[in-house]
């Protein structure tokens, strides 16, 4: 496959992540290596995950759009206070409606009494600063145009793709996520390894393609359904038949790609529809008290309720994906940030409360993301695409009520600001974000160093936000 | 009146509507293509249906006839380049009197409302299913496509269905005229300024610590006219000497950009007033003192003077932007991917461009000229020119409507209010797609409906690429990014449900309630499949047509035949005739041969 097809393009997946890990020089030598011998060598170097006895669950909240961080989780000393203030003109909070955390130094949202209760009781922290790098980077470097920077900064679609693979599209071969490269080796600790265990609720995401099929799209209403047509049943009389006819046209072989694509969709469904369907009606019924019209707390119910069923299904590793849009407020944003904020915190509090009702609370941790966070300059009536921002982890095993991370130098224009509107310069990468998380779930240095494309430019492996 | 003139009377207004709709300026009278020896010929019934399968909303038995006995493609095109458009708006309006969609609990009559969605979904799906100007209104859902508004919920748009109807037609009107003049009106669409808030955008205020908003400066140029990267005219993306692609622009380039698009209010409305009761169907308008003056560097390094209007700024912005070379290959290559196939060869890509920035007049951006060549290419009518992995799969609204149009889906008929059927407003009766299911809500099931993205990037992103093989050979496969368990069963039980639960062999008489006294709901009209199914083979013949231009492979014949001849399994008679012709409409409009759209 390193010969260039017929439009030109002669760049694989795999040599993708051979160009990753190894650098673009090495991609040659390693080009006759198959796909196969890949997905054999991340197999063997899972063997060491299949002793994981005990469970762990990652849940990560994916806020679309560019959550506005600094509106977020606010200064709250009085000095910083009053600098934020004036920085950020008309999208500046009252610092009497703000929230005080523990310490009384920073404070959130108005709408985030939940969620300071659970930093105040450190079941949650803020990690700080965090946002798109391939390597740590400066000011000065940005304005002379050395900085070795993702591509596109600044643009929704490759900043989350960015944000979930650790880099971004080449020749149009998207990049394996960090979520599915995960449980392609982690599924080794589960009974059944090939079953699906990266389950999204979010449609398709590139954060949960590994280079094995393991993800699995849940619906928010029911989780899981099956196609009646072709579900085994004595009725109309002839479904026998008709299922027999159904996996024949699906079995049958075609050139097209597509087409080929198509039926092993079904294929998949087919195949792992089936036991969810039957062991998530066997699913416990949780009693916390769930908000109404709350499309992440009618997602992380389902995934409360798929923890429930985690022995029933055999697994010791799992993970969820869950994305809120809504968040990219460029207009309207004092009304609307605030009903997203209080949105997601009556959504984590509910699922919070619901793992300690399941007696998970403490391997269960629940994480925010967002492909970027806002400028602190204003337009007035909103804020712009920015780059640093700060996020949330919650659970028993965070070491909560702590701040992660230095804060950046709110200064516009100042020795942290990109160039003069406040799109500060993250100080930590997506990679020591996920790379925390990733050992969390038992990953070892090398595997960790593998998901993570940049990890090996940072210093610090991880941001000791979890036990 | 009788119920049944009343209907009559209702089933006649979309072509008065229509009447009215080609006074609006779209470009499209007089325009013929010539009638050659070169004209493409139409060579059998199978590659009619393969044509209106992207040039229509479905094929049906009659249109490919009707297309088959015109002899040339051109000749079809003439016919549809000159129908008048069928606007929605003005029935929209009707509609939601009727349904009292636009009345307040305390009796007011409101400018616009969330409820309209109700008439705004049924009028969308019934111009898709009946008007005659199937090629425009295929263009303007493709267009809606790359300059996206939504009224999901969270994005702003929901409580202004009557603002956001009036932006659909803006895509129907401009759709066979120029794009450069669609940009423009997109520009000052409210709808598409309350989207990526344009409007009340305003110029630095320093004292106020306040700079020009970038949200529409970005994605003007990020998603609907050049990308963010350079492009070849087939489309490649153009690579600097280190092997990189070139951006097209910057950030400072958007902050640019940003204090162009300042200065601009709902009609009528004064700046800081309560927006939600703003204008929001007329277009856009100046307000000097907010806008910008300074000159601003745009697309390589061009510059605009200082001390222009609002209006001045941004038509020569718009200008600069339309003259980037980008913008042929990046929307042709668009348009082809939603009307044609996932991956057209850079040479289709590079054919289509060249007509973009040039429609034989020496005019660039002429949509007329450019869906003709989309449609006509050697690409698109020669399976010689073709790879074995060309087409695309099906969009769920298309499977949706094929499927209302081959099958003649007959609503059902209902009265007054949605919620309260008691309340008629006064008068009339209208028709209503009504099944177990909403129409608003189909996209809940299948992951799709018009005007429902989830942002601005579209249902799915046009380089998209599942998991696996496609990925890895650099094949883009956008509709696969609505493809899982989710979306596959949502889309299979809705589908199945229409074809097994809501037709019959014989047609709807349209009545407020059905036989046994339940409301009436909306079914397909099976009786010609029900007849042909005396014999399978015959059923198969037709329905090959119409689903498989003709092209259903032996297997997937075999294993109908067997499945459908299986005499035990089916009742006698015209009952288990209708049986088999759900049975095989079914199996194959679930199969991956179906839903690859080749």
């Amino acid at each position: 496959m390193n010969q260039p097809n017929k439009y030109g393009r002669k760049e694989s997946r795999r040599n993708f992540l051979k160009n990753l890990s190894l650098g673009v020089g090495a991609s040659t030598v390693l080009a006759t290596q198959s796909k196969l011998q890949l997905i054999q060598s991340a197999v063997a170097q899972s063997s060491s995950y299949t002793g994981l006895n005990d469970h762990k669950s990652l849940v990560c909240v994916f806020l679309n759009g560019g959550n506005d961080a600094f509106n977020m989780f606010v200064p709250y000393e009085e000095n910083a206070y009053n600098a934020y203030k004036k920085s950020r003109s008309k999208m500046a909070l009252s610092r009497e409606s703000l929230l005080p955390l523990s310490g009384n130094n920073q404070a959130f949202h108005a709408s985030m009494p939940d969620l300071q209760s659970l930093y105040n009781t450190k079941k949650l922290g803020v990690v700080a600063n965090v946002g798109a790098l391939i390597k740590p980077t400066t000011r000065t470097a940005y304005q002379n145009e050395t900085a070795h920077l993702p591509a596109d900064l600044f643009s929704h679609s490759h900043q989350q793709e960015f944000w979930q693979t650790g880099t971004t599209a080449k020749s149009s071969v998207h990049p394996p996520g960090w979520g599915g490269r995960m449980m392609d080796m982690l599924s080794a600790a589960n009974t059944h390894p090939n079953n699906p265990s990266l389950f999204s609720l979010a449609n398709n995401s590139v954060w949960s393609h590994g280079l094995k099929p393991l993800d699995f799209v849940l619906n928010q209403y029911s989780g899981v359904d099956e196609i009646h047509a072709f579900k085994s049943d004595d009725w109309p009389r002839w479904q026998n038949s008709r299922i027999d006819a159904w996996q024949k046209i699906i079995k049958t072989s075609h050139p097209s790609l597509l087409n080929q694509e198509m039926a092993k969709a079904y294929v998949n469904a087919d195949e792992r529809i089936g036991v969810l369907v039957e062991k998530l009606a066997q699913a416990q019924e949780i009693t916390t008290v769930y908000p109404k019209e709350n499309n992440l707390a009618d997602g992380l119910k389902i995934v409360s309720k798929m923890i429930s069923i985690r022995e029933k299904l055999g697994m010791k590793r799992q993970i969820f994906f869950l994305t809120m849009g809504g968040w990219d407020s460029h207009g309207n944003q004092l009304n609307d940030h605030s009903v997203q904020l209080k949105k997601l915190n009556d959504a984590l509090v509910s699922f919070y409360k619901t793992t300690e009702e399941l007696g998970v609370a403490d391997s269960v941790t629940t994480f925010t993301a967002s492909e970027f966070g806002r400028s602190y300059s204003t337009n007035g009536d909103g804020t712009d695409h920015g780059w640093a921002g700060h996020n949330l982890v919650m659970g028993g095993a965070v070491k909560g009520g702590e701040i992660y991370g230095d804060l950046p130098d709110f200064e516009l224009n100042g020795k942290d600001d990109a160039e003069d509107t406040g799109r500060f310069i993250p100080k930590y990468g997506v990679d020591q974000y996920g790379a925390t998380l990733a050992q969390w779930m038992g990953m070892s240095a090398g595997d960790v160093d593998e998901i993570f494309p940049n990890l090996k430019n940072f210093d610090a492996k991880e941001l000791g936000f979890l036990i | 009146m009788s119920m049944k003139s009343k209907i009559a009377l209702w089933l006649f207004v979309p072509l008065v509507l229509s009447a009215c709709g080609s006074s609006a300026k779209d470009d499209s009278n007089q325009y013929r293509l010539p009638i050659t020896k070169q004209s493409h010929k139409v060579l059998n019934q199978g590659d009619a249906a393969k044509f209106l399968n992207r040039a229509t909303f479905g094929p049906t038995t009659d249109e490919i006839k009707r297309l088959v006995d015109y002899q040339t493609y051109e000749n079809w095109l003439n016919e549809q380049l000159n129908i008048p458009a069928s606007l929605h708006s003005p029935r929209v309006e009707k509609l939601a009197d009727k349904m009292c969609a636009n009345i307040d609990d305390d009796g007011t009559k409101l400018k616009d409302s969330w409820e309209i969605i109700y008439p705004r979904h049924q009028v969308w799906w019934e111009t898709v299913m009946n008007s005659k100007d199937q090629l425009r209104q295929r263009l303007a859902f493709a267009l809606s496509q790359i300059l996206v508004i939504s009224e999901s919920d969270g994005l702003g748009l929901s409580d202004l269905q009557s603002s956001i109807t009036s932006y659909y037609d803006v895509l129907v009107k401009h759709s066979f005229g120029n794009y450069r003049e669609l940009l423009e009106e997109v520009t000052l669409h409210p709808a598409m300024a309350d989207f990526l808030s344009m409007s009340r955008n305003q110029k630095e205020n320093k004292a106020e610590g306040i700079r020009p908003d970038e949200n529409y400066a970005r994605e003007v140029l990020q998603l609907f006219t050049i990308g963010v990267h350079e492009l070849n005219l087939d489309g490649t993306e153009k690579l600097d000497s280190k092997g990189k692609p070139i951006p097209t622009y910057n950030q400072k380039t958007i902050e640019e950009f940003a204090k162009v698009f300042t200065g601009w209010n709902y009609a009528g409305a004064k700046w800081n007033s309560y927006k939600g009761n703003a204008d929001h169907i007329s277009p856009l308008v100046a307000v000097e003192k907010y806008h910008d003056i300074s000159q601003k560097t745009l697309l390589k390094g061009e510059k605009t003077p200082t001390k222009r209007t609002a209006k001045e700024d941004l038509g020569l912005a718009l200008d600069i932007i339309f003259k980037h070379s980008n913008v042929a290959p990046f929307i042709s290559k668009q348009l082809i991917q939603r009307l044609v196939t996932s991956n057209p060869s850079p040479d289709y890509v590079r054919r289509v461009a060249q007509v973009f920035n040039n429609n034989g007049d020496g005019i660039k951006g002429d949509l007329k000229a450019v869906v003709n060549a989309i449609l006509l290419d050697e690409e698109a009518l020669s399976t010689a020119k073709q790879t074995e992995n060309f087409g695309k799969l099906r969009e769920p609204v298309l499977r949706l409507s094929h499927l209302w149009r081959a099958f003649k889906m007959q609503p059902a008929l209902r009265v007054g209010h949605r919620w309260e059927s008691e309340k008629t407003c006064g008068y009339g009766n209208y028709y209503y797609f009504n099944f177990w299911t909403d129409l608003t809500c189909i996209s809940c099931k299948t992951g799709q409906g018009p005007l429902q993205a989830k942002s601005v990037f579209n249902f799915f992103r046009p380089d998209y690429s599942p998991n696996g093989t496609l990925n890895d050979k650099g094949l883009s496969a956008p509709e696969f990014q609505i493809v899982n368990e989710s979306t596959i069963v949502g889309s299979s039980n809705l589908l199945h449900t229409m074809i097994t639960r809501f037709s019959d062999s014989k047609p709807l008489v349209p009545a407020l309630t059905d036989a046994k006294g339940k409301e009436q709901k909306s079914q397909l009209n099976l009786a010609i499949e029900t007849v042909l199914a005396k014999n399978t083979e015959k059923l198969l013949k037709h329905l090959d047509l119409v689903l498989l231009n003709d092209e259903m492979s032996d297997p997937l014949k075999t294993i109908l035949t067997e499945h459908l001849n299986k005499d035990k399994n089916f009742h006698d008679g015209e009952r288990g005739q209708l049986e088999k012709a759900r049975e095989a409409i079914l199996l194959i409009t679930s199969s991956p041969e179906y839903l690859i759209q080749r």
